[in-house]
């Protein structure tokens, strides 16, 4: 059973940021899944990559946006995505290090992400972003 | 409902998974360099059973009573 459903709560009104969002709960519940089974490590390095990934494109969506229509939180929010891309750089060199405690250093930053960013921080620019007509 | 918490040390590879999902059962030994329980019998409680879920190496075990 899935650790984490996508539910409306985590919407922040517009479709194409609530998709790329959706994926980050698929990632959670990845290796949610993999723990479970005692293979967090076997897929650890799979999640960080997507997530590095992720963090281009998702990052890259959201920040089009923000400079497009002229988010008065860009500045900060942008500061938050890049300290962001740092951790997930540095999740990654533990993980080629070795680190054995980094499953759930991953899991934790993972739903903290859900939890505090998108859940405070990205909820902030969608009803500026709606008004400008973007859904 | 209180419960007794055994790990098996030889296969314990010392992650700290269970310390970091349930920090009031679980804690590092400095001797052993490796996960051991604070008491004889703790409290069951859903974190102890997601720590003994996560451990990759399923070296917890709990016995309920």
């Amino acid at each position: 059973m899935a650790l984490l459903t996508w539910q409306d709560k985590y919407s922040v009104g517009i479709r194409e940021i609530d998709d790329q969002h959706k994926q980050l709960i698929t990632m959670i519940n990845e290796l949610n899944d993999a723990m479970l089974a005692g293979k967090g490590k076997d897929v650890l390095m799979t999640v960080l990559n997507k997530l590095a990934s992720y963090c281009v494109s998702h990052f890259g969506t959201e920040e089009k946006l923000f400079d497009t229509h002229a988010y008065p939180e860009t500045a900060d929010h942008k500061d938050k995505h890049h300290k962001m891309t740092a951790k997930v750089t540095a999740l990654i060199g533990e993980v080629k290090s070795g680190k054995s405690t980094v499953s759930i250093e991953v899991m934790n930053f993972l739903k903290n992400w859900l939890d505090k960013h998108i859940m405070e921080t990205d909820k902030k620019y969608g009803p500026y972003l709606n008004s400008k007509g973007v859904k | 409902m209180n419960c007794r918490v055994n790990i098996d040390t030889y296969r314990c590879n010392s992650c700290e998974t269970c310390v970091v999902i349930c920090p009031e059962v679980f804690r590092m030994s400095p001797a052993l360099e490796k996960a051991e329980v604070v008491a004889d019998t703790v409290s069951c409680s859903e974190s102890l059973e997601r720590a003994a879920a996560m451990c990759p190496e399923k070296c917890i075990d709990i016995e309920q009573g």
